[in-house]
């Protein structure tokens, strides 16, 4: 402090010099965190598909000693019911568990011999041993009452339930023995085995629900059609099951058979006989269930083995069939005694004696097992995929809480090939809706991770040379009149907003395309070739006429050229069309089309929002980025290099590519990579104009489908907590570590190549 | 020595030996004008410049020297808006003749900078960027001129086993020889230089002037010197310019001890610039 005042630091600098070195301290970590933040938001998100499904007891009841055929229960397990061979026993756990129960009506008092329900339509069927079967619906409703607990209104479950009248299946009044019913809006079917004199018939009977001038649907119903498959059939039946949409019906033999009837122009028949276990070493069936949606058939044996059939059609002129495609479930020892689905989504519970496993069939993955301390003798799964009843063999209910809140989760969805429903053949598909509910999800990231390659590809593929030749030519050889120029206006594109590069290429540049494609090709190949033949042929003017342009000025004289080059290939396009692209329509007639030639004699696919239109447009958005950077770099090489090299007689060009170009090599390098990020995350230019299926092809003519397509145009209807929710994060995720990997590597190689031309 | 552009070159420059001007004159520079766009900065330069001899050019900041060396060479080609009028020829051919390729004109006068520039390659890699550019690739041939080269400019013993290492790696006064090297290596007739030890320690520039001396055998070369001693120690002939004037043009000797005009005397006893 004894320095003289002239060499003394004013306050006010020293104040500012701390300030805005904490300033911009404080700026550096508050971007880094809100980075992590970010991340640590998406993780949290995340996270939870990797959860395991929990199971565990909540109560136990006593059930009349009775013998208990099936379990029924309504959405809320409020009121489980208790299916017997003569009536329906309920508990009402909302009632301290009041036991009541209604009874079916008979006929002539002929005592009811076969039973089934169906849990997903709530229909019971019933089958006498005079030959005759009736269908009994169990209703449950809801009641709210003027009492609130928790700030909610406290209901009353109602249940009702409606039998028909008899109707006679057996004209010969044998007994049946074994029933199945389901029904769809319009139609319902009954299928039922009937034994007289040992004597196994399996008759069928579809029925009709009249509908009255209004649409009203009366309850009366008409028998449509009566069906005797007993021919078909060798061996002796042991399980028939029909579909939920009351269309195909399954039925297995003592001889391992299984004999499907489907409807077929609105007439049921004969459709295929397979033998599940043909390949196995046990091939005895000791199961046969249909999964939510009644594509898939999940057999088991005594062994334990499992496999699942599903309905698809093995090849596009083929009726649809059911062919094995799940194979690697876990097995369950003795098979599935007890079985029961889930009426959300592909899970279903198996279990034999005390062993008990919760498998989902997308994945075919275990979900949860346990071994428990009773025989379980009936189970089923509550309608919203919260509550497991297990009724066990000393009548005594139990009742379980499952939280599962993601089953279709795993690495396999996500990453492996799946034989989805209804598909030939194992496929990565996304597919987060399906049409139906029943329709099985399909999440592989797969193709959305292609989708962003491909898409980045095309873009590149384009952009990169534009940007990088244009570099080059405004840096090393234009004028700086017109660098001051072409600059600006690079950066007025890069200001473009991308929704308008995007509407404009679907809107304008996707359908002109389509029809200009031959055009297209003829102007890519012959411009640059024209522009390379020129260019020699400029270097062989004798030098006389070559200065007398100024230098980097040869555009000019250039340019002209070039467009009537541009506009000769354009136009000689339908020509190169009408020798090459053309195709034979049914009629025998030529017609000349680019892109049916494509989709028909190459059978690829063509889509009028394909990977090029992508290409084009976001190639557009990302010149100007890769341009801007790449020129830069270029224009801060020192002038010394430069003048070294053409002092010592190199060309421009020879300058240019031998010491420009190294020297600014991790600069041009950086410049394709920050337009590489961009191009992996650009939104909304794919939304438009990618088409947004998710195809894992490398098409040029086909569209795709990106993880920020599919993030923007999923997020905000997908239900908060959800899976697909939850999953469209995991892509938001791998989208991350996508941009993050690629700049990690491309900061590597820059550092390296920066090392290697570092200039003095 | 199989170069194509060499041999060329020698042919040319035998063919013009029979009508150049001036006997031993190599390059001569005749009412040279020369503006940067409207700026004037050389009024009407006349001299010439023997072969195989050692000029160097001398005289305040901005007069010009740098200006002229690099139009021997049409460097100056390189501004936006230049113009000249005069003439300089080289061996009888015009500099400005519309049928001279300029990268020929480069190959035949090579040039070394006040500020040495390697390319960042390797030491070998720069003293062969000349001969590549003319397309040899014959590896003896480059070979053998990269050790003359470096022979030349003194740095063989001090460079000859890390010809692969990146030339970026030498020090300063290395890096200067480096680039002299470079420029010889493709076998010019004529080597200008501008400043060439400017930035060099005076054993760098003890070095560099005997490399000099020593290139006099082969080459005519032309140096921009600040220094007096410099211009003295090195070069036959001075040239001072002033203000885009030459002033005075003589033998060095004459020059240094017995200035003919006033203004030079000014300038070599210190009195300006
Ligand atoms: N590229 C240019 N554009 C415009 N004017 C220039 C340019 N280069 C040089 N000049 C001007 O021309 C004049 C001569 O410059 P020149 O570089 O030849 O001087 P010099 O004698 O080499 O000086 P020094 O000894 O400082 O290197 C100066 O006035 C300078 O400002
Ligand atoms: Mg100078």
């Amino acid at each position: 402090m004894d320095q003289p005042e002239k060499y003394q630091i004013s306050k006010w600098t020293l104040f500012v010099d701390s300030f805005m070195s904490k300033f911009i301290t404080v700026g550096g970590l508050s971007v880094i965190a809100a980075v992590l933040l970010i991340l640590i938001f998406i993780g949290k998100e995340v996270i939870p598909l990797l959860e395991e499904a929990k199971v565990s007891p909540l109560e136990t009841i006593d059930l009349p000693k009775v013998d208990i055929e099936h379990v029924a229960v309504d959405e809320w397990t409020t009121l489980p019911a208790f299916i017997t061979k003569n009536s329906v026993y309920l508990v009402n756990l909302q009632k301290n568990n009041e036991i009541s129960s209604k009874q079916f009506e008979l006929e002539n008092n002929s005592p009811i011999t076969a039973v089934n329900y169906d849990q997903e339509r709530q229909l019971v069927a019933l089958g006498n041993s005079k030959g005759h079967v009736s269908l009994v619906e169990l209703n449950y409703s809801q009641e709210f009452l003027d009492k609130y607990e928790n700030g909610r209104q406290k209901s009353k479950t109602i249940f009702t339930m409606s039998q028909k009248p008899y109707l006679a299946l057996a004209e010969d009044e044998a007994k049946v023995i074994k029933i199945a019913a389901n029904q769809s809006e319009s139609t319902k079917i009954v299928a039922a085995v009937t034994e007289k004199n040992n004597q196994q018939q399996l008759l069928v009977v579809t029925l009709k629900q009249s509908v009255d001038l209004f649409g009203n649907v009366s309850d009366d119903l008409t028998v449509d059609e009566k069906l005797n498959f007993t021919e078909y059939i060798t061996g002796k039946i042991q399980k028939i099951i029909i579909s939920s949409q009351a269309d195909s019906i399954l039925v297995y033999t003592d001889k391992n058979e299984v004999f499907s009837f489907r409807t077929k122009n609105g007439k049921i028949g004969f459709s295929q006989k397979f033998e599940p276990f043909k390949d196995e070493a046990d091939k005895e069936i000791a199961s046969m269930n249909y999964l939510f949606g009644s594509s898939t058939v999940i057999f088991s044996n005594k062994t334990g083995r499992f496999l699942g059939f599903s309905i698809y059609k093995p090849s596009e002129d083929m009726p649809r069939v059911f062919g094995l495609t799940k194979t690697t479930f876990d097995d369950l020892d003795g098979g599935a005694e007890v079985f029961s689905r889930s009426l959300r989504n592909k899970s279903f519970l198996v279990s034999n004696g005390k062993r008990i496993k919760l498998m989902y069939s997308t994945s075919e993955s275990v979900n949860w097992e346990d071994t428990l301390d009773y025989d379980i003798k009936h189970s089923i799964i509550s309608g919203k995929y919260d509550r497991i009843l297990l009724v066990d063999d000393k009548n005594k209910l139990n009742i379980l809480k499952l939280s599962d809140p993601h089953p279709e989760a795993s690495v396999k969805t996500y990453f492996s090939k799946v034989w989805y429903e209804g598909q030939p053949e194992p496929k990565y598909l996304w597919s987060s809706t399906g049409g139906t509910e029943e329709a099985e999800k399909q999440l592989s990231m797969m193709p959305l991770i292609f989708g962003t390659l491909k898409a980045t590809f095309y873009a590149m593929l384009f952009a990169v040379p534009i940007a990088i030749l244009a570099a080059i030519y405004t840096s090393q050889f234009l004028p700086d009149s017109w660098k001051t120029i072409i600059k600006p206006l690079m950066e007025v594109m890069a200001s473009l907003p991308s929704v308008i590069i995007g509407f404009l290429a679907a809107l304008i540049l996707a359908p002109m395309v389509e029809a200009k494609v031959p055009s297209i090709i003829l102007v890519i190949v012959s411009v640059p070739l024209a522009a390379f033949i020129m260019g020699s042929a400029w270097s062989y003017l004798p030098p006389k006429i070559r200065y007398k342009c100024t230098e980097g000025m040869e555009f000019v004289f250039f340019a002209p050229i070039l467009i009537l080059v541009t506009v000769v290939a354009w136009n000689m396009g339908p020509v190169l069309e009408s020798w090459f692209f053309t195709v034979v329509d049914s009629q025998g007639r030529e017609i000349i089309s680019f892109s049916r030639w494509w989709s028909e004699s190459l059978g690829y696919e063509y889509t009028q929002k394909n990977a090029m239109i992508v290409g084009f447009a976001m190639g557009f958005a990302v010149i100007p980025i890769i341009f801007t950077i790449a020129e830069d770099s270029l224009s801060n090489v020192p002038k010394s290099l430069t003048s070294a090299s053409l002092a010592l007689g190199a060309s421009r060009w020879q300058t240019t590519w031998r010491v420009v170009i190294p020297t600014a090599s991790a600069g041009i390098f950086s410049a394709c990579m920050i337009g590489l990020g961009r191009a992996v995350g650009e939104t909304m230019i794919v939304l438009c104009a990618a088409g947004g299926t998710g195809l894992m092809e490398m098409n040029i003519f086909n569209g795709m489908r990106t993880l920020s397509l599919n993030l923007a145009t999923e997020l905000p209807e997908a239900a908060k907590q959800g899976t697909l929710y939850r999953t469209l994060f995991f892509g938001a995720l791998i989208l991350f570590v996508l941009t993050f990997i690629i700049n990690t590597v491309a900061e590597i190689i820059r550092q390296h190549i920066r090392n290697k031309y570092k200039t003095v | 020595m199989t170069d194509k552009a060499i041999l060329e070159e020698k042919i040319m420059s035998k063919a013009s030996d029979n009508d150049s001007p001036q006997e031993n004159s190599l390059i001569n520079i005749q009412n040279y004008d020369f503006f940067y766009g409207d700026k004037q900065v050389l009024f009407d330069v006349n001299m010439d410049i023997p072969a195989k001899q050692i000029v160097s050019f001398i005289g305040p900041s901005g007069c010009g020297k740098s200006t002229l060396l690099r139009n021997i060479n049409r460097m100056n080609d390189l501004v936006d808006g230049v113009h000249h009028n005069g003439d300089i020829t080289i061996n009888g051919q015009s500099n400005y003749d519309p049928h001279l390729d300029v990268i020929s004109l480069r190959r035949r006068v090579g040039m070394v900078f006040q500020k040495s520039n390697p390319f960042p390659k390797s030491i070998y890699e720069n003293v062969v960027y000349g001969l590549r550019i003319a397309g040899v690739k014959n590896r003896s041939v480059l070979d053998e001129a990269v050790e003359r080269s470096l022979r030349a400019s003194f740095l063989w013993e001090e460079v000859k086993d890390r010809l692969k290492d990146s030339a970026l790696g030498l020090s300063g006064g290395q890096m200067q020889r480096l680039c002299i090297a470079r420029a010889i290596a493709s076998g010019p007739e004529i080597i200008l230089m501008d400043e060439p030890c400017s930035a060099l320690d005076p054993i760098a520039t003890l070095k560099i002037e005997e490399l000099i001396h020593e290139l006099k055998k082969n080459y005519t070369i032309v140096i921009v010197t600040h220094s007096m001693q410099q211009a003295s120690r090195v070069s036959d002939k001075t040239a001072f310019f002033y203000l885009g004037e030459l002033i005075e043009y003589s033998d060095t000797d004459q020059l240094f001890s017995t200035p003919k005009e006033k203004k030079t005397e000014d300038y070599i006893s210190g009195r300006f610039g």
